[in-house]
């Protein structure tokens, strides 16, 4: 088949699903039914697409849509099959875990949901294939931003969604004015052009109109990415309050549909507009937003007890590294050596792989939440504890989430953190800006770590959920679980396999025509399958290698389990000890509140300090009268 | 050779951590007129704690694998250390990221093992610990990749020689912001906030016995001889001689030296509230950041 009909045909089975809900709309499991197979058939395609289109054809696959009196130029090249195929392994995961989730819990009819699910799906599609700023890309824009409104509105009772929802809506809004309007300020510019042509024009115009017209993008694009302090605007609130599937999806693709619009920006648009923009000034720009939104993020993260919202606060954290390689990138491309266009291209490298990286674990943390939401039915983390013993498979799945989004050694987030901190390092030795924006973003990391220590710590081991929850927690059905673990496959993958998915990336960068650093020379980056190295000539500049250090710590624990069993003790049962003075119980766990209070206490004025955690259930039993507000 | 050289590099740690806790006790016990149990004193320690039994108060995985866990990433962290300024056969497959990360996962084991033990102290403890790692953690980083933006490399040996370029004035700086970060490096007195003996009964540890516990315990006494040889080998690495043999004599003697100075600093200063210590932390970071932007700027 040809590539264009499988583009077509993915798109029709999303129409056909959202019309088979209104017609099942009686029957729930038929309505589940159909719409988790025609989703999961849709994103099957989609990934056949990609596949063609990166291995295939050989060039970028580019048509145009006539409707009535519209023009709409597609354009699906690497970049897009890269971000197509991100989207599709995660709509996989998260139609199945819905299949799951909806039949329990929904403050929504079911046939609601899966009427305006593939509608959001078909948007991101549309988001990730249009190659205008004109009727294209509203119509893709407008399709996910009132599809995904209505899916937020439904995530929680009314009276805790409307007004979370309703924000994201004006946000979204907001952010489309802006990339709209801004190629207007290109002179000669038609509504509706490809990308390629307003580069064009961009090129001859001068230089005011073209400075404000990428200071629109970024903040449009940085506005649905999340970058501080716009992220914090809606980010929190918006993913706390959607379905775990959405918000799955909302913080794995939908925001790095904000990284893809400032690739194609920065790293495309802006090829061939040479004296119009200056790498060095928007790669410092870009460096010092995204530095500042990874640390605020991930430290707003460590202060919240709603564990939705710890994993919101910690995607703007983490998009916020993506940022800092996006403008690292620019920077070391900017010195116009030889070597500083090679380690461009390792941190654009790392920029990639760490979007692909956050969808997916980002993904199986809200994935996992949802589990945690699902078997307990609080959003709070002081209610929680000890659940390893009753959620042990969740309990694994988290655990792996966590240990690679806080980049320990041995995980995917490491290898792509790697990537970006050791090229901005090496790059910029001799510039503060860069040394100093690295140092921040590698003791970050620990922050992250806090987040999810106190996210696993006092989630899965612990103590305190048998005492202040009133239901009896069990693990979660199948298909909740089947979809975590088809992520942290692969998720597992992309810590193991680096070299597999850096040849990926410059496969799909090979398919894209305009790429600013498609003749960076040779490259630095090396090494087999398993491992990266950067290589100055016969000079290793640095090296990451996620399996030997997995089999040497392998190797050492075997050490230390047989110096611990080398006397042949036994293991004894014992109770916890509180000095003798009585056992544990509800009144002395624990709680989350308690958790770095000195440090929370320290960092105040990064904000995000709201401690009130509400549940569905507070408003359904009537405690909550009014609007909660922030 | 190379393949030796990470097998050097374990039985040296091995062997002398455990000795160096023996020297702590020793002079700590005179500076408070004790006579101070003998300097072999620790390793029989941990042969008695080996033989006692394995006390375990909470039934999942994550309370036993913790300290296996501590300890075998402790150790990965010193095997691919350059002990002796060269590269050993795991120097191609990670660098100075690597180190740092490997150092942390053994913190992070510590206070997995600390919140899965349920006790609340534990949780305290483990609380207290990781706002330590976040403080603490800049501070080696910048120490090490002040050397690296130095020699412009990310591997480990030459990242620990670019340490020990003595022209510069930066040098001096992060040298006195190391001896300054020393005593919580080492998490002793004034800043063993986190065990905090006395308050909140060894914190992370309290629920461990038997032979957990004497992991943890390596552990800790591994991880103190780390940061005191990141003096040897690291700032003082010119002074290094050819022979290997020397060169880990000087390096012991300097390690000895370091603990000595951390012992008596130890036993004549009282513990720091956690929220004092923080503040301290933060102006151990920014004097850091000062010594990198010196650094970077040639100076």
């Amino acid at each position: 088949m040809a590539p264009v009909w499988i583009f077509w045909l993915s798109l029709l089975l999303l129409v056909v699903s959202s019309l088979l809900s209104l017609i099942f709309k009686k029957n729930d499991r038929l309505t589940r039914w159909s719409g988790t197979g025609l989703v999961s058939l849709s994103s099957l395609l989609l990934i056949w697409l990609a596949v063609q289109v990166l291995w295939r054809l050989h060039h970028p696959l580019e048509f145009e849509i006539n409707f009535c009196a519209l023009k709409i130029p597609v354009l699906i090249d690497g970049l897009s099959s890269l971000f197509l195929m991100l989207l599709a392994v995660l709509t996989l995961s998260s139609t199945v875990f819905s299949a799951g989730f909806n039949q329990e819990v929904r403050p929504v009819s079911n046939w609601k949901f899966y009427l305006v699910f593939p509608w959001f799906i078909a948007g991101l599609v549309g988001l990730l294939t249009v190659d205008d700023l004109g009727p294209g890309f509203t119509v893709a824009w407008q399709i996910m931003a009132w599809s995904s409104y209505l899916l937020v509105r439904w995530g929680r009772p009314a009276k805790l969604s409307s007004r979370p929802a309703l924000v994201y809506l004006l946000f979204m809004q907001a952010a489309w004015l802006m990339v709209v309007g801004a190629p207007f300020l290109v002179k000669g510019y038609k509504f509706g052009e490809p990308l390629m042509e307003i580069g064009q024009k961009l090129a001859e115009g001068r230089q005011l109109p073209s400075l404000l017209f990428f200071a629109l993008l970024l903040l449009g694009f940085g506005l649905k990415t999340g970058v501080f302090p716009l992220g914090q605007l809606w980010i929190p609130k918006t993913y706390s309050t959607a379905n775990p599937s959405v918000s799955a999806l909302l913080a794995g693709i939908l925001e790095k549909t904000g990284v893809f619009g400032l690739v194609r920006v920065f790293f495309f648009l802006s090829n061939g507009t040479s004296a119009n923009f200056s790498p060095a000034g928007w790669g410092k720009v870009l460096l010092i937003a995204g530095t500042l939104t990874l640390f605020i993020g991930t430290v707003q993260a460590i202060k919240q007890s709603e564990y939705l919202k710890l994993l919101a606060y910690s995607s703007i954290g983490q998009v916020g590294y993506i940022i800092f390689a996006l403008g690292g990138s620019l920077l070391a491309a900017s010195s116009g050596t030889a070597a500083g266009q090679s380690l461009a291209l390792v941190i654009f490298v790392g920029a990639v792989y760490h979007s692909l990286n956050h969808g997916i674990f980002k993904s199986l943390l809200f994935l996992t939440g949802g589990n945690l939401l699902y078997s307990t039915g609080t959003r709070d983390l002081n209610r929680l504890g000890g659940l390893l013993a009753v959620m042990p498979a969740t309990g694994l799945l988290v655990a792996l989430a966590s240990y690679s989004i806080a980049g320990m050694p041995g995980s995917s987030g490491f290898v792509s953190k790697w990537l970006m901190i050791s090229g901005n390092f090496l790059a910029g030795r001799d510039n503060l800006l860069m040394v100093v924006s690295g140092i921040i973003a590698l003791f970050t990391a620990a922050f992250t770590l806090a987040c999810y220590v106190k996210f696993f710590g006092l989630a899965f081991t612990s103590a305190g959920a048998n005492w202040k929850l009133n239901r009896k927690v069990r693990e979660v059905p199948a298909p909740m679980l089947g979809a975590g673990i088809f992520l942290a496959l692969v998720c597992l993958s992309q810590a193991f396999l680096p070299m597999a998915y850096v040849r990926l990336i410059g496969l799909s960068m090979s398919r894209s025509q305009g790429f600013m650093l498609a003749d960076a020379g040779q490259s630095y980056l090396s090494g087999s399958l398993f491992n990266l190295k950067i290589f100055a000539g016969q000079q290793l500049l640095a090296a990451v290698s996620p399996l030997i250090i997995l089999v040497l710590i392998v190797a050492l624990i075997i050490l230390a389990r047989a110096f611990r069993q080398s006397a042949g003790t036994v293991e004894v049962p014992v109770p916890t000890w509180l000095c003798g003075y009585q056992d544990l119980n509800r009144d002395n766990v624990y709680a989350d509140r308690n958790m770095f209070s000195d440090l929370r206490k320290f960092f105040w004025w990064t904000g995000g300090n709201s401690h009130r955690v509400v549940d569905d259930e507070a408003v359904e039993t009537g405690q909550v009268k009014t609007e909660v507000g922030s | 050779m190379k393949i030796v050289a990470v097998f050097i590099n374990l039985v040296f740690f091995l062997l002398l951590a455990p000795f160096l806790e023996g020297v702590m006790r020793k002079i700590t016990a005179r500076v408070q007129s004790r006579q101070g149990p003998p300097l072999y004193q620790p390793y029989l320690d941990l042969l008695k704690l080996l033989r006692k039994e394995n006390l375990v108060s909470a039934e999942n995985w994550a309370f036993r694998l913790a300290p296996l866990l501590a300890f075998a990433s402790m150790l990965a962290a010193v095997a691919i250390l350059p002990l002796h300024g060269q590269e050993n056969i795991l120097s191609h497959e990670a660098d100075l990221m690597t180190l740092i990360y490997l150092l942390t996962l053994s913190g992070f084991s510590v206070l997995i093992g600390a919140l899965s033990s349920g006790n609340p102290f534990g949780s305290v403890g483990a609380s207290r610990e990781m706002m330590t790692i976040i403080m603490l953690e800049p501070v080696l980083a910048m120490t090490i990749i002040l050397g690296a933006v130095r020699n412009g490399t990310m591997s480990l040996p030459g990242a620990l020689q670019g340490v020990a370029s003595t022209e510069s004035f930066s040098y001096f700086l992060m040298l006195a912001v190391y001896l300054l970060a020393l005593q919580a490096f080492v998490s002793r007195q004034p800043f063993d906030i986190p065990e905090a003996e006395v308050e909140i009964l060894e914190g992370p540890y309290i629920e461990y016995s038997g032979p957990n516990y004497a992991l943890f315990r390596y552990t800790l006494n591994i991880k103190r001889t780390f940061y005191a040889w990141l003096l040897a080998g690291g700032f003082l690495s010119f002074l290094r001689p050819a022979n290997l043999f020397l060169d880990l004599l000087l390096q012991t003697a300097l390690i000895i030296l370091l603990f000595g100075l951390i012992s008596v600093v130890g036993a004549t200063h009282p513990r720091f509230r956690i929220d004092q210590a923080i503040k301290y932390y933060a102006l151990l970071i920014v004097l850091s950041l000062l010594a990198v932007g010196l650094g970077v700027s040639g100076l």
